[in-house]
């Protein structure tokens, strides 16, 4: 039975002590969890993907893999890493660049050629492009060798930094695809991402870190990020409905009510057919309705919240 | 401080033990031996691959090198030096191995009152009137002498320059004309002689 | 402990750079056409290897840490010691194997023109120079793990410039102790030991061998310390 991934009060500091990157950070990733690491920049989140793959060493607290020391060969031979900042050897050619990572990780060298193959089409990149040198790559190119040399080998951990960035639209959904099939395979995904749309998308938590410290760890369930909150309002001074009857009234249309109040309420709703069926409700019940408009995501709130307070 | 963590498996880094104790072994061997060295001073061995006389010509036609003649005496202080710091210093000794045919020609005038018939017939070819002479000989060219020994690097670069133009010269050069050497023997050449005798 | 795949990646990397191919261009043809321009100067021309060992090393680990690949490199299972000495065996055979190339060439142009060179003189050459690579190469793993980037070059040109300098100044001042200190520092800066001594009457150059051993083994060593000590990070400003 594995443990997954522990970080036990981890504090990392800079220039002797100035610089606090992390504060006594803790987190329990579960097996086969795709767990996102969002916050504003500077936070620590590039410092934390440090400690864990240990290429940081604390200066207090630890982390373990599955029991073991981060830098274990055991963990690091499934392990697949894309860093932010991907810096690839430029003399290289894409295919020649997935074939040295296979030979580094370990993999059967029979099996190089067809993995290799396997791996660029895997991430959509043309047989032609993995005979490019990779200097003449695209960012978005870049990014897609990048994940596609993190995913060599079948990994049951893999830590991606920003994989969507510089990516076009098409390699995001390819991307998210890429992540659900490792969720499928039971793979535990660790992500840190600006595109918070993504993370809700995908994460089953998320956890918000600021100033080196995890403020908030929120569990998104993925797959119910499709369903939103809409926040209505309307005008006062007509006959208040009482929050029973809203509820009562909301339930017929599909919808659940999250809060009421004088003069606004908050409905989550599965999808536009649903908002669509509860706003005719409240007009037909003759609710003055003013204004009706999604709620902002749940981690976009994080970010709101997180920065006010 | 850095978490040792869990010792089942193998980290990435493994401290360098045995080199760092190999290391610290070879440096206390390094300081006694050059202990060792200093208190009983390893004679500054020659270097040089010097040939016998005898076979010096066959040697030269064999691998188209020129030979150097070392012309010296036992009682001679400048030839003691040029022995210690140029023929014992192993960069030297391997460029003169490697670039002639070098061949030691030892005077025994002084201590036997006679030379043996080989040296006594080198010196009497090459007109040697004082010790240490240097002489490069090599075919197509005229025999370049440095007479005396004025110092470790200028005779590098007499050497040098010699082996130059023996490969070179014997081309390039119109018979007859000035041979290359009359510069390198220098200005202080006659009084190394003078001081000789 | 030696990881094939690091030393065929530090060989392509370094014929990768054009700046490096061009001046090993140069060091490896000009002896070759000095000896055959001037067949009389034998092996004399290619002299010792320092030039093509220091343009093939220089950087050997700096350069990664600098650029940033080490990161995703050892994000494989890896282990730093087999990095280190992997880095080390390459640059110190790719030099060598040049230099192996080059005599080759200089025995085969000698011998078209009539002159080959004496076995034995090839084969001293060919083990000097194998022994400095080696170990200058063990010099140049540490100071490239010191400093990034070249920074390596900068350190070995001052502390072969300080020991350069202490000679000079222990004859101007009568000290043996800083001429001492000086021709250690310049046999850690240079290792090597010419195989010549060992024919000397006297007995294989204890010495010599001892400070040469002990030079690579300790910069070895503490190239390993320093990369295991080394954190990789773009994040350090925060």
């Amino acid at each position: 039975m594995t443990t997954g991934i522990v970080v036990d009060s981890v504090t990392k500091t800079y220039r002797g002590g100035a610089v606090r990157a992390l504060d006594s950070v803790s987190l329990n990733i579960a097996p086969g969890e795709v767990f996102g690491i969002i916050g504003p920049n500077g936070a620590g989140k590039t410092t934390l993907f440090g400690c864990l793959l240990g290429f940081l060493r604390p200066d207090s607290g630890r982390v373990t893999v599955d029991g073991h020391a981060v830098d274990d060969l055991e963990i690091r031979r499934v392990t697949g890493y894309l860093p932010e900042r991907l810096v690839l050897d430029r003399w290289m050619r894409g295919r020649e660049f997935l074939a040295y990572h296979h030979a580094l990780a370990g993999l059967h060298s029979g099996d190089r050629a067809r993995d290799v193959e396997q791996s660029l089409a895997r991430v959509g990149l043309e047989p032609e492009a993995g005979a490019r040198p990779v200097r003449k790559y695209s960012r978005g190119m870049l990014q897609r060798l990048g994940l596609a040399q993190a995913l060599l080998g079948h990994p049951r951990w893999v830590f991606l930094d920003e994989p969507a960035s510089g990516v076009d639209p098409a390699g995001v959904v390819l991307f998210r695809r890429l992540l659900a099939d490792l969720k499928g395979r039971g793979v535990t995904v660790l992500l840190n991402s600006h595109q918070l749309d993504q993370v809700e998308r995908v994460c089953d938590r998320v956890a918000y870190v600021s100033k080196g410290r995890v403020e908030a760890i929120e569990t998104v369930s993925a797959g119910a990020g499709e369903s939103r909150v809409l926040r209505v309002r309307w005008a006062a001074g007509g006959a208040t409905p009482t929050p029973e009857a809203l509820r009562a009234l909301a339930e017929r249309a599909g919808a659940t009510l999250e809060s009421a109040g004088a003069t606004e309420l908050r409905v989550a709703v599965t999808d536009d057919a649903g908002a669509a069926r509860l706003l005719s409700a409240l007009v037909a019940s003759g609710l003055p309705v003013t204004e009706a408009a999604p709620e902002e995501g749940r981690l976009e709130r994080l970010f709101l919240e997180g920065g006010a307070s | 401080m850095p978490p040792p963590d869990d010792a089942r498996g193998q980290g990435t880094r493994q401290t360098p033990t045995v080199l760092l104790a190999l290391a610290a072994l070879l440096l206390v061997a390094r300081v006694v031996v050059g202990v060792m060295d200093a208190r009983h001073p390893r004679e500054k061995a020659d270097l040089v691959a010097w040939q016998p006389i005898a076979e010096a010509g066959s040697r030269a036609a064999q691998t188209g090198r020129p030979v150097l003649y070392e012309f010296s005496a036992a009682w001679c202080g400048p030839c003691q030096a040029m022995k210690r710091e140029v023929f014992a210093d192993p960069d030297a000794a391997a460029e003169i191995s490697r670039s002639f045919v070098p061949v030691q020609v030892v005077d025994r005038q002084r201590e036997d009152g006679h030379n043996p018939p080989d040296v006594q017939e080198l010196e009497e070819r090459y007109h040697i009137d004082g010790f240490p002479m240097l002489v490069v000989v090599a075919p197509g060219i005229e025999p370049q002498t440095l007479n005396g020994y004025p110092g470790a690097d200028e005779t590098r670069r007499w050497l040098q320059g010699a082996m130059m133009r023996a490969s070179v010269g014997g081309a390039r050069l119109q018979p007859g004309s000035p041979l290359g050497g009359d510069g390198a023997n220098g200005a202080n050449a006659p009084d190394t002689l003078r001081r000789l005798r | 402990m030696i990881h094939s795949t690091l030393i065929q990646a530090l060989l392509r990397q370094r014929a990768a750079s054009p700046v490096r191919m061009a001046l090993l261009l140069f060091m490896f043809f000009a002896p070759i056409l000095i000896t055959a321009s001037a067949p009389g100067l034998g092996l004399g021309p290619l002299g010792n290897g320092y030039g093509i060992v220091i343009v093939i090393a220089a950087g050997m680990i700096g350069q990664d840490v600098s650029s940033g690949v080490l990161q995703l490199l050892l994000a494989r299972p890896i282990r730093r010691d087999t990095y280190v000495l992997s880095r080390w065996l390459g640059a110190a055979l790719g030099g060598f194997g040049l230099i192996a190339v080059q005599a080759g060439l200089c025995t085969l142009v000698l011998w078209m023109r009539g002159a080959p060179p004496d076995t034995r003189d090839l084969a001293l050459l060919l083990g000097d120079n194998l022994l400095l690579a080696l170990g200058l190469c063990a010099v140049l793993a540490l100071c490239s793990s010191l400093l990034g980037g070249l920074g390596d070059l900068a350190i070995l040109f001052l502390a072969t410039l300080a020991a350069k300098l202490m000679e000079g100044a222990s004859q101007l001042a009568h000290s043996p102790i800083l001429g001492r200190v000086g021709t250690e520092l310049e046999n850690v800066c240079i290792p090597q030991i010419h195989l010549f001594e060992f024919m000397s009457p006297s007995g294989p150059p204890w010495f010599a061998i001892v400070s040469y051993v002990s030079t690579v083994v300790l910069c070895l060593a503490l190239a390993i310390v320093v990369v295991n000590r080394k954190e990789l990070s773009y994040a350090a400003a925060g």
